[in-house]
Formats: structure tokens, C-alpha cells, sequence
């Protein structure tokens, strides 16, 4: 089983469809497949059509593994199940904080569910606290969308110097280009000064399309309704350079 | 992933599929997706409903695909030939396997033709979420009577995280659902439906004896039953299905007049005498066929003995007793036919079937006594005749220990419904594995003899004679290798244990289980 996170410090960077279409073809490939929604916008719940229970609302996770448990649904999709977003998720990591060993606590609730799912897939809310630490130590491989812009350049390199103080292996972090509007000459610019910069981003880009901004109004990933359209081939090539790093992860 | 909650129901037979959607429609959006076609399927099995019995099901479409359902595989052959009935007959494939396996050399034929169609229900919530699944079976019936029956089958599968949903549709079907059901294997549905074997007396191996009975009452119910068999059979051989039909009709021969034979004096002399006369009429009509079927089936056992160059005799050999089978096919259906064959069988029912005369005292005596005894008095008499063989004795010891042997295991089969299950069972499979290596020795004598006969009585050309002769060497070879285990084999079947259990079980003191 592998565990991938998609992250980024700033929120509207796409990482929320990327989560979405990503989790629904891992498990169009035939991978038993689990996305925690941890973002308590719960963007990714949204898009599946699913709500948490209301009974475990208000209540605090002390026993997180069962809690997390209980709270899976099936999606519409074969070989996909979803673990919605949780308003106590805000206090996750006020709970984690509490507890030196907090990273640890998440690799123990990831192994219970090893026996099930081949791959988990965290949608991270766009912070860096004690949580996103938590993820980061439990992630396999770190999936960073980049919108080729000097800012968001800037918000790459403050993530890296993160890691270095922090010492996780930057060897994780796999970014790639999404948003991008190639008739721009800021985009293509940004594009080629960061790919010679850093080695890591994947080749596939995701462009900025009306597909995927309407995927709220379908609450479906874009393959389910724009199957043969740019959007959703791009996510398409994008993924199997994904797997394919996921493959090799560790 | 955790296994969904699956129920499986038999729906009301009042309850269509509108009912039930507009039932659930109180609390769901409901979709239904029906299968674009209604698909006619034929149920399909052999005589002795092999496959059914195996817990399996073989369907064909119109489309000539055969598919076999078992617990939840399903193996699939498509484009098979139309008038396919034997295993050999279709392509390659893992249905072909499993076919051979439970039907051998019987021909499966069409039972029963059905519509199947299948509907996929998928409910969902006010978010538009899917919440629960369902599949909607529906078999009906393809008679020509206006009334075509339809049973309706609901399998309801839970979402992970929507138990709740799941209940609540059941519980709004509730008036509609007729009974649970552990599984919803295409057999249960079938079974439902209330098709499957009728249920024949012939398939147990019971002839509803009991201990106390007297032989010779005993005796004339066992001989009905065995002819009641083979008058089942004969259809079989006059449709020419397949060969296990005439098999089947003269194995049943030849046990009545076995167990005749070794009950002698249970019915009285003039009786006995006529029934041998007419059993032995019955079967011997149809014995050249047999031969025919019997050599036909080896073929490709015969084709593997010879080298390559001796092929083109050896083909002229087959189809020369190819041409033989079917006169001698022609003969057995016309007699089959015949006026004097029904006769015949009537008058041997007759002859069982008028009341028990008592002309001897073996023939009052209760049948378990007897049964023991003469299966004890035949089993010293086996260890005798074996005790003697070595490699010195002439074939025919062989062959008096092969018949000793099969009378043997005849007595105890017959009777083995008085006896414990597990412990007579254990002896006549100990008893069959002498019996085998005995048998093909004789087989191969018998081989030898019907090819030297085939070559005296025809018109040969080189090619074929050579052929024949290097069939007979072969089998000779065979012959000679085989004979060399019988010792062994005998010493094996009757250890200590074996003397022992005899003794036990058909000595004169009373069983224990």
C-alpha cells in the first residue's frame, strides 16, 4: 500500500481537482483506492457527493484509527471509497500537537488500513501546521501543483527550505504545472526557468480549462463527463507519470 | 475493502418490477438500466443430470455460447458448432475441461429453453449520491402455453457507509419480498423456478431392501428395479444420443442376471430358467453394437500404440468398423422396435412380478443372513483362487480370479445398503483396485481377440493387416506387463486387515457399525 498526498502552502492552485481525478483513476486502474478528504472546506467531499456522518459531528477524535473507520463511504466508483472531511478534522491537529509522537500516530492508522486499499490519497488543507507534518511523514510521495507564476516560484522554494529544516526527504516532493495557460509568456517562461532550476516536475501539465472548473457543477471527476476532452487526457498522461513515481516510491 | 452486505431475495410473485421501483421511489431516486436484450438461454445437461448434480449449470444462448455456472465462476465457449453435444465437440477452452470432467461420455442435450433478463437498479439520495445497488433477475418461462411464468430475483448489495440506506430500502420492498436466500447462484434461481432432475430411483443405488425381508421377495423387487433402468435406457439407444445408453441398458441386463445367478434357488428353478432365456435374448441383440461403440471410443488410445507409417491402414481399419456400427445400429433400432422386444420385456415383468412361491428354503430365508453368507462362502473362494497365482500359472487362473473377483464385488454391491456405509464402501474400493489391474489384462486378451477375429473375417489389403498385427503386438506386450502385477496386487488387497474385516462383517455373529 502506498500512501500520496497532494499539497500546497496556497489554496486555488487546482490541488483539489488534482485529488479528485487522480483518486478516480487509481481506482479506474484497478487499485483499491482511499481519499481523505482532511481539508474542512471538505472541496473533494463535494465533488464525490458525499457528507460525513452526522453523528460523529462535534464529537473529538480521540480513538483516531476507528473513528476514521467508521467514517469511510463508498463513492459512485468501483474500487473507490472516500473518508469525507470532517469538521472535527480542524481539531486533528490541535490533537496531534498535543502528543510528541504525533507523526507517528498517522503511519499507525495508514498500516490498519493497508490490508484493504493499495493506494490513499490525502487532500491536505493549504496550511503548514503540525497535520501537514503529520502527512508529510506518512506520504510516500508529496504531489505539489505549481501555477507557472514568480509567486507561486517563491512558494515552491519556501516549501523546499521547509523540508530542509525540517529534514524530510525532499525526494518526495514531485511537483507539477497545473492552471497553465501556454499562450501566456509569463507561464512558459516560469515553466522553463523552474524546469532547469529543479528536475523534479513531472512532464505533464494540466492546462486551465472550463472542464475542470465545471466539475463542480457535475460533482464528478472530469472523466465521468468530458471524458475525450483536452482536461481530462491531461489528467490522464499526468497520471500515469504519477503512477508511475508512485511505483518507485520507496 | 470491506465486503459489501448483500442480500439475496425471491420477490412475490404479485410483485413486478414497476412496484417494486415505484416502493422505493417514497425515499430514493431510482435508475433502472435494463439489459438491452432479452436473452433466451437453453438449460442443457446429459441423462443423469451430471452437471446439475455437480452443483453446475450449463447454459446455452442463442448466439451459441455455452456458459457453466458453478458456486461463483463461470466459464464461457463461443461459437460453438449448433449441433454440439459432447465435450470433444467444442473448441478449446476451460468449459471443455470442466465439461469432460463431470459428463464424459454423455451427450448434454437441451432441457429446458428461458428467458433471462437482468436489471440494474441504482438508488440514490438527495445529494445525488448513489447510495444503494440492486440487481433485478427475472426468469420466465418459454412455453407454448399462454401462461409463461416469471419468478423475479432481488439481489441488494450496501454501499460502505451507507447501511443505513440499504435497510431502509429493504424495509420499503418489505411487502414485496417472498423469501431470503443464502446465495443467488444461477442453480437456486433455476431450482426456484422449479426446474431440475426428476427425482428417478435409479440415481441412489438403494433397492429399498431391509434386513428381515425374505430373499426371494427381496430378489424380485431388486431385479424390477435393475430392468425398470434399462427400459429407461432404450429411448437413448434409439435416438442414438450416445453410447452410455446401450451401456447402461446391458449393465442393467447384467446384473439381473447376476444377481440371479448368484442367488440361485431365491426364486424357483422354472423361473429362473425362463428369465435367463430372455435376458440373455435381450442382451445378446445387442451385443455387436457394443463391440463396435467400445473399439470406436479407443481410438485414439489404439492410434498412440502404432508409428506414424502405419496410419493409412490403421484409418482404413476405422472407418471399415464405423461402416460395421452403423448396421449393426440399424439392427439394435430395429429391434428395439419390435413387437416381440416389448413382448419380451413383458413377460419377464410378469415373471417377477406374480407372488413369491417359497419353493426352497433360501428363498425364506431374511436376506441379510443369506447375503452374508454367500458373500463370505464367495470371498474364501477368492482368496483360494488368488492365493494360487504366481508367475507360473496359466492366464486362465488369471481370468477365474478376474470372475471371482466381479462376483464378489457384485454381492456386495447389492447388498451393501444392509451393511455399514463407510466400512463396505472401504472394501469393495480395496476390491477395485484388484479388479482393475485384473481387467485390463483382460482387456488387452479381449483386444487381442476381437482384431485377430476382425482380420479372419474381413478382406484385408497389406496396409491393413499390418495394421492389425501391430495393434495385436502391442497389446501383447501389454498384456505380458500386466500380468506380472496380479501377484502383487493380490497380496495387497488381501492383507491381514482385509481377512480380518471380512470376517467381521459377514461372519455369523451380528455387526457392529
Amino acid at each position: 500500500m502506498k500512501v500520496v498526498s497532494c499539497y500546497s502552502i496556497k489554496g486555488g492552485v487546482g490541488k483539489t481537482a488534482t485529488s479528485v481525478n487522480m483518486a478516480y483513476m487509481a481506482a479506474k486502474s484497478g487499485m483499491r483506492t482511499l481519499l481523505i478528504d482532511l481539508d474542512p472546506q471538505g472541496a473533494s467531499s463535494f465533488y464525490f457527493r458525499v457528507k460525513p456522518s452526522k453523528k460523529q459531528q462535534g464529537k473529538r477524535l480521540i480513538n483516531a484509527s476507528h473513528a476514521l473507520l467508521k467514517q469511510v463511504k463508498a463513492s459512485d466508483f468501483d474500487n473507490l471509497d472516500i473518508i469525507p472531511a470532517h469538521m472535527s478534522f480542524r481539531n486533528f491537529d490541535a490533537l496531534l500537537s498535543q502528543l510528541k509522537k504525533s507523526n507517528n500516530r498517522l503511519n499507525k492508522t495508514f498500516s490498519k488500513l493497508s490490508s484493504e486499499y493499495d493506494l490513499i490519497i490525502l487532500d491536505c488543507p493549504p496550511t503548514i501546521s503540525y497535520l501537514s507534518e503529520a502527512v508529510f511523514t506518512a506520504s510516500d510521495v508529496i504531489f505539489v501543483p505549481v501555477i507557472p507564476t514568480t509567486l507561486s516560484e517563491r512558494t515552491y522554494e519556501q516549501l523546499l527550505e521547509f523540508f530542509k529544516k525540517k529534514a524530510f526527504p525532499k525526494k518526495r516532493i514531485i511537483p507539477f504545472f497545473t492552471m497553465v495557460q501556454s499562450q501566456k509568456s509569463l507561464h512558459k517562461n516560469t515553466m522553463n526557468s523552474m524546469n532547469n532550476r529543479y528536475s523534479r516536475f513531472l512532464n505533464s501539465t494540466i492546462p486551465f480549462s472550463v472542464d475542470i472548473e465545471s466539475m463542480g457543477e457535475h460533482r464528478a471527476p472530469v472523466g465521468v463527463f468530458a471524458k475525450h476532452r483536452p482536461a481530462n487526457k491531461a489528467y490522464q498522461s499526468l497520471w500515469k507519470e504519477m503512477d508511475k513515481s508512485i511505483k518507485k516510491a520507496k | 475493502m470491506i465486503t459489501p452486505e448483500i442480500q439475496n431475495w425471491l420477490v412475490k410473485p404479485e410483485c413486478g418490477t414497476q412496484q417494486l421501483i415505484s416502493m422505493l421511489e417514497k425515499d430514493f431516486q431510482v435508475k433502472a438500466e435494463s439489459e438491452a436484450d432479452l436473452d433466451v438461454v437453453t438449460l442443457m445437461d446429459d441423462f443423469d443430470w451430471d452437471v446439475w448434480n455437480a452443483n453446475s449449470l450449463l447454459l446455452r444462448s442463442k448466439q451459441n455460447t455455452w456458459k457453466m455456472y458453478a458456486a461463483n465462476e463461470m466459464a464461457e465457449a463461443g461459437d460453438v458448432d449448433a449441433g454440439a453435444r459432447f465435450w470433444w465437440e467444442l473448441p478449446q477452452s476451460e468449459l471443455k475441461d470442466k465439461l469432460k470432467e463431470l459428463v464424459d461420455l454423455r451427450a448434454v442435450m437441451p432441457v429446458v429453453d428461458v428467458h433471462l433478463s437482468r436489471t440494474d437498479l441504482v438508488l440514490r439520495n438527495d445529494d445525488d449520491k448513489i447510495v444503494v445497488r440492486m440487481v433485478l433477475t427475472t426468469l420466465t418461462d418459454i412455453a407454448e402455453q399462454e401462461a409463461q411464468r416469471s419468478n423475479h430475483f432481488i439481489q441488494i448489495k450496501s454501499l460502505r457507509g451507507y447501511l443505513g440506506p440499504f435497510k431502509t430500502a429493504i424495509k420499503l420492498m418489505e411487502h414485496c419480498l417472498a423469501e431470503q436466500l443464502d446465495s443467488l447462484s444461477m442453480k437456486t434461481m433455476m431450482q426456484l423456478h422449479g426446474y431440475g432432475p426428476v427425482d428417478h430411483d435409479e440415481t441412489s443405488k438403494n433397492y429399498g431392501i431391509t434386513e428381515d425381508e425374505a430373499v426371494e421377495p427381496a430378489i424380485r423387487q431388486m431385479s424390477l428395479l435393475m430392468l425398470q433402468t434399462a427400459r429407461h435406457n432404450e429411448q437413448g439407444v434409439i435416438d442414438d444420443i450416445d453410447t452410455e445408453f446401450l451401456h447402461q441398458y446391458r449393465v442393467s441386463l447384467r446384473k439381473t442376471r447376476s444377481l440371479l445367478n448368484l442367488m440361485k434357488k431365491a426364486l424357483p428353478a422354472d423361473v429362473h430358467l425362463k428369465l435367463k432365456t430372455l435376458l440373455a435374448e435381450l442382451a445378446s441383440a445387442t451385443n455387436m453394437l457394443r463391440d463396435m461403440d467400445v473399439f470406436l471410443l479407443e481410438r485414439d488410445y489404439y492410434q498412440a500404440m502404432l508409428p506414424e507409417n502405419f496410419s493409412a491402414g490403421f484409418s482404413q481399419l476405422f472407418r471399415m468398423i464405423a461402416a460395421d456400427r452403423e448396421k449393426a445400429r440399424k439392427s439394435v433400432y430395429k429391434s428395439f422396435k419390435s413387437a416381440k422386444h416389448s413382448k419380451t420385456f413383458d413377460d419377464v415383468f410378469k415373471l417377477l412380478e406374480s407372488e413369491p412361491v417359497y419353493a426352497s428354503d433360501i428363498a425364506r430365508k431374511p436376506v441379510l443372513k443369506a447375503a452374508k453368507k454367500k458373500i463370505l462362502s464367495r470371498y474364501h473362494r477368492l482368496s483360494l483362487v488368488g492365493s494360487e497365482i504366481h508367475e507360473g500359472t496359466p492366464d486362465d487362473d488369471v481370468h477365474a480370479l478376474r470372475i471371482e473377483c466381479k462376483k464378489l464385488r457384485y454381492l456386495m454391491e447389492f447388498f451393501a445398503e444392509l451393511f455399514p456405509k463407510k466400512r463396505i464402501r472401504q472394501l469393495i474400493k480395496s476390491l477395485k483396485k484388484l479388479q482393475t489391474i485384473l481387467g485390463n489384462f483382460n482387456d488387452y486378451s479381449v483386444q487381442k481377440e476381437f482384431l485377430t477375429d476382425y482380420e479372419k473375417n474381413h478382406k484385408t489389403t497389406p496396409q491393413l493387416s499390418a495394421a492389425i498385427n501391430g495393434l495385436i503386438a502391442v497389446l501383447h506386450q501389454k498384456q505380458i506387463a500386466e500380468r506380472q502385477k496380479v501377484q502383487q496386487a493380490f497380496a495387497l488387497f488381501n492383507d491381514d486387515q482385509t481377512v480380518a474385516e471380512f470376517q467381521a462383517l459377514f461372519g455369523k455373529q451380528k455387526v457392529g457399525k
